[in-house]
């Protein structure tokens, strides 16, 4: 099983790594369509302003807090198969193990997910997707993107949502037609009312709110990638006129004054 | 460190009936006093810094530290039971010290803080906070850096002047 997902670790990697190799590490062309990102970004943005924000508001006014915990709960059940199988590509099978367990107990004593018995019975929520398992085979973020809709992303995470919609259980779904949209419906408002928190800060302190949501988003995945543990000093080769790094950043963090 | 975080939940517990300028006033001084504003303003400025004149930068530094109090008082404007909780602190090979906490929430939520303090003058104070991994200094770099190149010194000290008086806006007094 080991040697397996380490044979198809190299070969992914030097795949997917020969596709990356044409962009260069300087901070700038990380972000090579910055143009058109932000174009994407403001659509997104007003697509936001005018639909998903009012609804979701409303959606937190109107639900009480102990109803939308259970909806919250029950959309993070169904992509626990997501997070089980990236436990397994990443070579963590204790994890996915245990996630499993997590699975089986809120499926079922859990009511289909609405209660999530597991986190206080000790077997906590983990996050995983394809992008992470990616990003642990070795494959370098490339250029960041913004798409339509579903919002900051870069080339390594593009593919995770093929993936996570390939094992998503209300995918697979063949009963009553107008389940599955509302059940989606449902989960996108969720999803909104859960970041709310995220929105309201960068109302508050956002000077440059596209560069705010692109940093935060990269810094976010390389936490998750290294499972809320990110080395402090990035091993990687200093770029002409790079800035030095910052405190927390790196080790080598020297005061400027 | 404790005395912020015993600040921020008293001025969340009081939040209705201090107002936004209330928590302004009483957070203004703790702020002041645990973080590092001015050297968090230079490193936020990266190298573009070096570019600024005094005038500037003495501008830029006190705008930077209207937007930082304006900030905490405009995020901490309720309670619902969250409580924090200090994880322990290591020396990082800079010198600097990391404080790791977390804010959890009653609902089970919880955040990671990680504080990153720095000696200077004599007294530590804040000069980074990590949420969940997210650095607020690498974000403010990124932003502020990209401002100064496209628009000037003067364009950056200008907007977050305005993004102050708006977050003040349409709160209660």
């Amino acid at each position: 099983m080991i040697a397996l997902t380490r044979a198809a670790r190299a070969i992914l990697a030097t795949l997917l790594l020969a596709s990356c190799a044409v962009t260069s590490p300087r901070e700038e062309s990380r972000d090579p369509w910055e143009g058109w990102n932000r174009r994407v970004f403001t659509f997104n943005e007003r697509v936001d302003r005018a639909v998903l924000k009012p609804v979701s508001e409303a959606y937190v006014k109107v639900v009480p807090s102990t109803m939308r915990r259970g909806v919250s709960n029950f959309f993070d059940n169904l992509t626990y198969i997501n997070v089980i199988a990236n436990a397994l590509l990443q070579g963590k099978p204790a994890q996915a193990y245990a996630d499993t367990g997590r699975f089986i107990i809120n499926t079922t004593l859990g009511m289909g997910g609405l209660l999530d018995i597991a986190t206080p019975a000790g077997v906590p929520r983990n996050d995983e997707d394809f992008g992470q398992t990616l990003g642990v085979w070795g494959v370098g973020e490339g250029p960041y993107l913004v798409l339509p809709l579903l919002g900051p992303s870069t080339f390594r995470d593009v593919p995770r949502y093929v993936f996570s919609a390939l094992v998503h259980p209300l995918n697979y779904y063949s009963g009553d037609s107008a389940v599955a949209p509302a059940l989606g419906g449902l989960s996108v408002v969720d999803q909104r009312a859960q970041a709310r928190g995220a929105f309201e800060l960068i109302d508050a302190a956002a000077l440059d709110r596209y560069i705010f949501v692109r940093e935060a988003y990269r810094q976010r995945r390389l936490f998750l990638i290294y499972d809320g543990k990110p080395p402090l000093a990035p091993l990687k080769p200093e770029a002409p006129g790079a800035e030095p790094p910052l405190p927390g950043e790196s080790g080598a963090a020297a005061p400027q004054r | 460190m404790q005395r912020l975080e015993s600040t921020l939940i008293s001025v969340m517990q009081n939040a209705q009936k201090l107002g936004y300028e209330g928590r302004r006033k009483r957070l203004r001084p703790v702020v002041e006093e645990t973080h590092d504003l001015a050297g968090i303003a230079q490193l936020a400025a990266g190298r573009h810094w070096n570019d600024f004149t005094a005038d500037q930068r003495k501008r830029y530094v006190a705008a930077f530290s209207e937007l930082s109090v304006a900030t905490y008082a405009d995020r901490f404007d309720g309670y619902a039971g969250e409580t924090f909780k200090l994880q322990g602190e290591r020396k990082l090979e800079s010198g600097d010290v990391l404080v790791q906490s977390v804010l959890a929430e009653r609902g089970g939520g919880a955040t990671r803080f990680d504080y990153v303090l720095r000696q200077s003058e004599g007294r530590w104070a804040i000069v980074n906070i990590i949420a969940d991994g997210v650095s607020d200094l690498a974000i403010k770099r990124s932003e502020y850096s990209g401002i100064v190149r496209t628009h000037g010194a003067d364009e950056l000290i200008a907007r977050i002047r305005s993004k102050t008086a708006e977050t003040g806006k349409g709160k209660s007094p």
